[in-house]
């Protein structure tokens, strides 16, 4: 990323690029480097940039021409191109029957206003690599991949947990950029949700949990636990699912989760939102509310 | 700006209330500048300047956007719909308001106007895709538009007004 913090702001690229094939993307990151800006739906660009973090962009290079737009269905998958924005997602409500995009619904409810949700796109929220994002951690908990293009039209398939590096910093060399992820539609009897806890409406998460749970003969047989805005990615609590298998989650088998959970979330971010303290006392009480929510969930 | 000698100059073309326009632009210009500063459409406001208030909010191919964080070069090729898009004034000596913007004289849903012109725009956006929204809908939709005179009270009973289901 381009983080040189400068008090003028704002974005005063030499060009502005909307090119048509992904040809001409790869050919425009490779001229400019490292002064070049891949554009999604270009809100948290705009946020960055205000706050003098992109003053050195030479070339923008606005992806919204290439016909990234769609939203397609394959062999248990879910496609979803570069430019699909939060609400073209939002309203593909014949594809959340059934709960094929488990938690995802979840969190694509209540996140923000309208006007940004019309222009901001997922892929955005992916690869802007921002630990307090909803998004990211949803799509982990359905194990999504991120396809990468490059050179040659050749196509990485990168999981976004590997794809998310650090803050600000997506797994993506020189000349390339995301073209699309890949959501696995959620097995039949896997159950998921998403919470979050905010300090009003408009703001971002303070700590946000997914979870996804397989249930058999009455006792979790598989358990997946995910947090944002605990550490600069999304973070995997291992121990905690790990603790929920083979129990039949009562008050019990939460708490000895929640004991985990302790254990191996050691320095949760401290902030001026939040100190880690509470952050931690947060994340075992959305880890509660997340599992039970998702095993309340009727069918898949 | 001392830093931006070599950025170059951009035309776009834009459809802005129904009239083509082309305007020329620095690549980094938003659209709520190029609206006011460069088109002279000063009715969308510009407010909190980073995504969160609403006075700027103006329909993008008929879809509520906010024009502050929307990079002009972006919008080329759509049509831009603002407040001065909604009244008729065909008739100079009898300009016709919105029935949007009638309700909230109506009802009395402003107070110092400041953001009026984006809660109008949300409201037309809303109608259009959900004639007959509930309270509860009328809300969750204007969460993205501040006012800090009215209490929202007055404007969601404006938007209700308007709402087929109260009728």
């Amino acid at each position: 990323m381009f983080l040189g913090g400068n008090l003028m702001g704002g974005l005063h690229p030499e060009n502005y690029f909307k090119p048509k094939t992904p040809a001409e993307v790869v050919s425009i990151l490779h001229r400019y480097k490292e002064d070049a800006l891949i554009m999604g739906g270009g809100t948290e660009i705009y946020e960055l940039s205000e706050r003098g973090f992109l003053t050195s962009v030479k070339a923008v290079v606005d992806l919204s021409n290439l016909g990234l737009d769609k939203i397609r269905e394959r062999d248990g998958e879910v496609l979803l191109g570069a430019s699909v924005t939060l609400s073209q997602l939002e309203r593909q409500r014949e594809l959340y029957a059934g709960g094929a995009l488990g938690c995802l619904p979840d969190a694509l409810r209540d996140l923000g206003p309208l006007q940004v949700r019309n222009m901001a796109t997922v892929a955005g929220a992916v690869t802007a690599c921002i630990p307090f994002f909803d998004l990211p951690v949803a799509l982990a908990c359905l194990n999504t991949v991120i396809e990468v293009q490059g050179d040659g039209g050749k196509i990485r398939r990168v999981p976004i947990l590997t794809f998310q590096r650090d803050y600000l910093q997506p797994d993506l060399n020189e000349g390339e950029f995301v073209a699309g992820l890949v959501v696995p539609k959620q097995e039949d009897g896997t159950k998921s949700a998403f919470t979050k806890f905010v300090s009003n409406a408009g703001d971002w998460s303070i700590v946000n949990c997914a979870s996804a749970i397989r249930v058999t003969r009455g006792k979790v047989s598989s358990a997946k636990v995910v947090f944002g805005a605990v550490a600069n990615k999304p973070f995997v609590a291992e121990r905690a699912a790990a603790a929920l298998v083979g129990t039949r989650l009562d008050d019990a088998a939460l708490e000895s989760a929640g004991g985990a959970l302790d254990e191996e979330l050691v320095d949760p971010t401290s902030d001026g939102k939040a100190s880690g303290a509470y952050r931690k006392r947060l994340a075992k009480i959305l880890l509660k509310e997340t599992v039970r929510k998702a095993a309340s969930r009727r069918g898949g | 700006m001392g830093e931006t000698m070599t950025t170059r100059t951009m035309t776009i073309n834009l459809t802005v209330n129904g009239e083509k326009r082309e305007v020329s632009i620095e690549p980094g210009d938003t659209l709520n500048f190029v609206l006011r500063e460069k088109l002279g459409l000063t009715g969308t406001k510009k407010g909190c300047d980073s995504g969160g208030c609403g006075a700027c909010t103006v329909l993008m191919d008929r879809k509520p956007v906010y024009s502050c964080m929307l990079y002009a070069a972006k919008a080329d090729g759509s049509e831009i719909t603002t407040i001065e898009g909604l009244q008729n004034d065909d008739d100079d000596d009898d300009v016709q308001l919105d029935p949007v913007q009638k309700a909230f004289a109506n009802h009395y849903g402003l107070q110092c106007g400041y953001c009026t012109p984006g809660f109008i725009m949300l409201t037309k956006a809303l109608l259009d895709e959900n004639p007959h929204p509930t309270e509860e809908e009328v809300r969750q939709a204007l969460v993205g538009n501040l006012c800090r005179c009215t209490g929202y009270t007055k404007i969601v009973e404006a938007v209700m007004s308007l709402s087929e289901r109260r009728r």
